[in-house]
């Protein structure tokens, strides 16, 4: 059912082919995907997620159309739902960070890599004759090998 | 479970089973007093410090068996025909069917070893109460007295291999305890573990025997299920064996009746002390002489012999085993007769003298006259009980001296212990019809119409040849002890009644024992030849033997040649033994034991320890550093590569978070894109 | 003329979020983001999809975008902050997932487009479809009622979440 408000304009939304739909979902996502990937200002990350968000957005009102069925559009909703809970966390991140580190670059939080205690020291391996002293020989030796006599 | 009562009818003999009545609960009786006795020295200290109690308890749990025994044996039931009381118990069960039975036997074999069994361990138990008088743990050693006549008659009274597997290792530990007895000496505790030990290679094998039987067995009885027995059972193995005959019953491939009676032999060899695994039996004079006493007269050694008895039924036809035993019976008796004439020590000629004797009653377990050889056992019970006690007389007269050196002239020192050492002496040396004569001559003639054993003539030279070298060691042994002049240094004295009474009784038997086994007149082959054997005649395999008169006139010849020679050399030798000159080198090599002990000791010191430091290199090289430190140490770095990746940096994050989608999309995409391209 | 409306909407969506994240000043991004809102609402129109086009500026456009932009403002960065960013990173390994992954996506496009997974007009011109407010509002409150309860409460706790997080003081 085309809105009588728009129907001048537009005809139904089936004319268009659901693959460019798709199409155009997937390259939206990729350039959202790119953009988590490559940069490292956090403000900038989370808007390409925001990005991917949109992208499958699309996807879902353009499957919504085609197959007739109003709960796509019910998932949109509840994406944006998700995604306004992401940002709001998101950006209260930011600003915790920030206070800390004075910075947006996220290169510079690391903390959660763990402490450098060095190179792991070697191990004192069990049974090299050399590393025993004169009177723990007998006991390395099976009963009565040595002392025949 | 009490679901064992049934009447049972075995093929030979036709012996009714029979479950109810006083031999069967008697058998109960006589079996567990001992052991309770045992239990309560050992756990109540108030028992074993009293001394006098603890012996007070244990001899009578013992005259108790015997009198119990004397009953049953008189019991009409028992008397009249084959009846077998047997009292069995599920005890390890799959399904209903059991697969480990436990209980009581009573037939005429096992109340002969029974009597055997108590009479023997009576007299030795009365006797050890004058023996041990002041040693203050007498507690303890009757504790362990009474532990050992426990095990020994679980044994006896055994219904199947399991139970007797069981017994078996009771009497190896029993004898460790009373072997090593004087633990604060150090060679009583070495002594201990080699008896130990040596036993143990034997048990090995006898375990592997049972095993072997067991799967056979059990395969076949599917064929005719007892419900209440077990494949252990000897009633089944007989019945299976007789059945379906050892050959098919053992079918698996050649050889697996004649490898399986081996084993089970071997069990006989580490018990009995035959050759190669006789060196023990001398070491274990260590014990105190009652234990010595009870050891190679009615206990340990004679569990071998008596468990090839029970089991004859699966050693008499396989194959090459009857010829095996026969020649390690003679092979044993016959270094061990030449071992005992280089021996000064007195125990020491007694316990080669077992040996000896052991060897002939393997000989004759061998030849199939499982009946000579139990008659062997019984009559050798006595005389060399006898003997034993009147050397642990002559020890305790001279305090503590054992050496035949340093004794001489106690016949005048100690009458009666001389009178019944003579009548035992010549029980053993078979220069009169009594007791050893009647026995060995049966043997002999068992190995001179024997077709079972391959080379019988050879061993039945031996024997004969055997018997000669028994009269003279024996005699030397009597003219060193108790002729000439007194060469120590102590008082000899007669020892106290309670010692010397055992040894008139015991004296008494050996005089008499031996005429059980007179023949009854019917001296043809195939029919019984006297009253035991016609006791005993469910046991028998093959002909009997006829009493050869000729073979018995001309062993007796050969052993009083053995005694005059004896006399010559001996009658005026003093402290001095000629015999060492004379012989030279063959003296040397008896002297040394055929150096058997020294090729065990060089085994040892070589083969197993070459084994173990081969284990050594494999345990400290491969084993820990290879395997354990390379291991821990492959962790240790690969952890400290892989630490790396928890970067803490998001761009990586993101990244292994792409690349695992990434592959997973992979993966899914070829899944679907071969399910369409299938589809299509 | 739809299709070509699409198309339109389309590409303005697409220049826009690449331009979005190639800015290197975030408020940049922010408007160049919002011109993407501003499109895809424009297919969502184009799709009948008239209330989540609606919404989409509502929300999108004017709420997530400015509260965006406030914190962009409140955390005050200087010039030299946001232009220290280097030329954009481009890490060999981050990269190559991206790509593969996408590459991985797009074949899956193509071949479900060859399997004739998506159906052609003539399948297509029969249905019908309401996306009016009225329509989804039934759906929501009828058959998602669970489901949007559920969402409220994890709006709570975002809000919960957002407000501990600024407020604790991080040493």
């Amino acid at each position: 059912m085309t809105s009588a408000f728009l129907s001048p304009v537009v005809a139904s939304g089936l004319a268009i082919p659901l693959e460019w739909v798709v199409g155009l979902g997937l390259a939206l996502f990729a350039v959202g995907l790119l953009g988590v990937a490559c940069r490292r200002n956090i403000l900038i990350m989370l808007l390409s997620v925001e990005i991917m968000l949109n992208a499958s957005n699309l996807v879902l009102v353009g499957f919504s159309r085609v197959h007739s069925e109003i709960s796509g559009q019910v998932f949109v909703f509840f994406s944006m739902v998700v995604a306004a809970a992401e940002v709001a966390v998101g950006l209260a991140i930011v600003i915790a960070l920030y206070r800390l580190r004075r910075s947006a670059d996220v290169d510079d939080a690391h903390d959660l890599h763990d402490v450098d205690y060095g190179p792991v020291p070697g191990l004192k391996l069990e049974g090299e004759p050399h590393h025993h002293h004169d009177h723990d020989e007998p006991e390395a030796q099976p009963v009565g090998a040595t002392g025949e006599a | 479970m009490d679901g064992a009562f049934l009447t049972f009818l075995a093929a030979k003999g036709e012996p009714t089973l029979i479950n109810t009545g006083f031999a069967s609960w008697a058998a109960w009786v006589i079996l567990f007093a001992p052991l309770l006795v045992a239990f309560l020295v050992t756990a109540v200290p108030a028992i074993r410090k009293a001394n006098g109690l603890a012996a007070a308890l244990s001899i009578s749990s013992v005259g108790l068996g015997l009198v119990l025994t004397l009953f049953v044996y008189f019991f009409p039931m028992l008397q009249a025909g084959d009846n077998v009381y047997e009292h069995i118990v599920s005890w390890v069960a799959i399904g209903d069917s059991p697969l480990i039975t436990f209980g009581t036997r009573m037939d005429a074999l096992a109340v002969t070893m029974t009597l055997v069994v108590t009479g023997v361990g009576f007299a030795i138990f009365v006797y050890a109460l004058g023996y041990m008088k002041g040693d203050e743990s007498m507690g303890r050693f009757y504790g362990k007295f009474a532990l050992f006549v426990f095990s020994m008659l679980g044994i006896v009274m055994s219904p199947n291999f399991f139970q007797t597997f069981i017994f078996w290792e009771l009497v190896g530990v029993s004898s460790y305890l009373l072997i090593g007895y004087y633990w604060r000496k150090h060679s009583a505790g070495e002594a201990a573990k080699k008896a130990f030990m040596t036993n143990r290679v034997g048990d090995f094998g006898f375990l592997l025997g049972i095993l072997m039987v067991w799967a056979a067995v059990g395969d076949a009885t599917g064929a005719f299920g007892q419900d209440v027995y077990s494949a252990f059972d000897f009633t089944v193995i007989e019945r299976a064996v007789q059945t379906l005959g050892a050959s098919t019953l053992f079918w698996d491939s050649i050889g697996y009746a004649a490898i399986a009676a081996a084993l089970v032999f071997c069990g006989a060899m580490g018990k009995s002390a035959q050759f190669p695994l006789h060196v023990w039996l001398p070491d274990a004079m260590e014990g105190p002489t009652p234990v010595s006493a009870l050891m190679h007269a009615a206990t340990m050694v004679a569990a071998g012999v008596y468990m090839i008895i029970r089991c004859n039924f699966i050693i008499a036809y396989a194959e090459w085993a009857p010829t095996l035993i026969c020649w390690l019976g003679g092979i044993t008796a016959f270094i061990a007769a030449s071992m005992a004439i280089t021996q000064n020590d007195i125990k020491k000629v007694l316990a080669y003298s077992t040996l000896s004797q052991l060897g002939y009653m393997t000989m004759a377990l061998g030849a199939g006259a499982y009946t000579a050889a139990m008659f062997h056992l019984t009559t050798h019970a006595f005389f060399k009980a006898l003997l034993f006690l009147c050397a642990g007389s002559v020890i305790h007269g001279c305090h503590h001296e054992q050496d035949m050196r340093h004794m001489g002239g106690l016949k005048s020192k100690m009458p009666t212990t001389y009178k019944t050492w003579f009548v035992g002496t010549i029980a053993l040396t078979a220069l009169l019809p009594i007791a050893g004569w009647w026995s060995k001559d049966e043997i002999l003639g068992a190995t001179r119409i024997t077709d079972m054993v391959w080379g019988s003539e050879i061993l039945l030279a031996l024997g004969v040849l055997v018997a000669g070298m028994t009269a003279f060691y024996m005699w030397r042994a009597t003219y060193m002890t108790f002729g000439g002049e007194y060469r120590g240094h102590a008082k000899p004295h007669e020892s106290p009644k309670v010692m010397t009474m055992p040894l008139v009784a015991l004296a008494f038997f050996s005089l008499f024992i031996g005429f059980i086994g007179i023949p009854d007149g019917t001296f043809g082959a195939g029919t019984k030849t006297n009253w035991f054997e016609g006791w005993l005649h469910h046991w028998h395999v093959g002909p009997y033997a006829k009493m050869v008169w000729p073979l018995a006139i001309i062993a007796t010849g050969v052993a009083l040649v053995g005694f005059l020679i004896a006399r010559k050399i001996y009658r005026n030798a003093g402290g001095n033994d000629p015999l060492p000159a004379k012989l030279g080198g063959i003296w040397r090599l008896w002297d040394n034991l055929y150096y058997v002990d020294n090729f065990y000791l060089w085994l040892v010191k070589k083969v197993q320890q070459g084994v173990a430091k081969v284990f050594w290199f494999f345990e400290r090289w491969i084993l820990i550093q290879a395997v354990i430190n390379g291991l821990s140490q492959t962790v240790r770095i690969s952890g400290d590569r892989v630490r790396r990746v928890q970067s803490g940096r998001l761009g990586n994050y993101v990244t292994s978070f792409l690349l695992g989608a990434a592959v997973v999309g992979l993966l899914v995409l070829l899944q679907v894109g071969l399910a369409s391209a299938g589809g299509k | 003329m739809t299709v070509a409306l699409f198309l339109i909407f389309g590409a303005t969506a697409l220049a826009s979020a690449l331009l979005s994240v190639t800015r290197k000043n975030p408020v940049a991004s922010a408007m160049w983001l919002v011109l993407m809102f501003f499109g895809l609402a424009g297919n969502y129109v184009l799709l009948e999809a008239y209330f989540v086009a609606a919404v989409q500026i509502l929300v999108y456009a004017g709420a997530i975008m400015v509260l965006f932009l406030f914190v962009i403002m409140l955390l005050d960065l200087r010039r030299e902050q946001l232009e220290s960013e280097p030329q954009p990173r481009l890490p060999f390994f981050g990269v190559a997932a991206a790509v593969l992954f996408i590459a991985v996506a797009a074949i899956a496009l193509l071949d479900a487009v060859d399997a004739g997974v998506f159906p052609d007009a003539a399948a297509r011109s029969t249905l019908e479809l309401d996306g009016s407010a009225k329509a989804i509002g039934e759906s929501l409150f009828g058959t998602w009622v669970l489901a949007f309860e559920v969402t409220g409460f994890l709006l709570l706790g975002a809000i919960l979440g957002a407000v501990i997080l600024t407020k604790r003081r991080l040493t």
